[in-house]
């Protein structure tokens, strides 16, 4: 399959999830709020909305369904907490990430989404070159 | 476990299969979009805007 086309397949099956979390529960999905809420949730919808994509990977690796050797991951242990870390608090920072402003906030027309979207892309995008430049990555 | 937990778990499921399906579960992939100036990868354009994907 085109990997464009699968991309595209893959994001509507985000916007359908996202969907049915939200007429189910009359929340968006917001994956770093969910996270960051973990320590005062108590088997709320979406701790088991987070288990949903923990099991799906888990699944997909059991059956063989997706190519572990296409991702790509730096070995460097302390690389990615202190990435982690950094994620956690532009996430938290921002109120939302890419699923809660970029899909989810988009969709509803929301401008401070959109503003957030763009800002984080413009990092990423400027992260990149950067460390392209200098090649470090 | 009642109904809004079974929903939202197979929420998650979904969403997960389309991260994986899509490909931004390689953060290859999502390097490769933000990767304006070198090799551009318009995966996750698709991916969040759901444009069309016309001809081959």
């Amino acid at each position: 399959m085109h990997p464009y086309l699968s991309a595209w397949l893959g994001g509507v099956l985000i916007g359908i999830a996202c969907v049915a979390y939200l007429y189910t529960t009359g929340k968006v999905v917001g994956v770093s709020g969910m996270i960051a809420r973990l320590p005062t949730t108590k088997a709320s919808p979406a701790l088991w909305f987070l288990l949903g994509i923990l099991l799906s990977a888990l699944l997909a690796r059991l059956f063989g369904w997706i190519d572990h050797n296409a991702i790509s991951l730096t070995d460097n242990h302390v690389l990615l907490i202190i990435a982690g870390v950094l994620v956690g608090v532009g996430t938290r920072l921002g109120s939302g990430c890419t699923s809660g402003h970029g899909i989810c906030g988009i969709s509803r027309l929301s401008l401070r989404s959109m503003v957030a979207t763009v800002t984080f892309m413009a990092a990423g995008i400027l992260i990149v070159a950067v460390t392209r430049l200098w090649g470090l990555l | 476990m009642n109904k809004a937990q079974i929903y939202a778990l197979m929420a998650g499921l979904l969403f997960g299969a389309g991260l994986l399906i899509s490909g931004m579960a390689n953060p290859a992939k999502v390097i490769g979009f933000l990767d304006v100036f070198g090799a551009f990868d318009a995966s996750l354009a698709f991916v969040m805007r759901w444009f069309l994907f016309l001809g081959n």
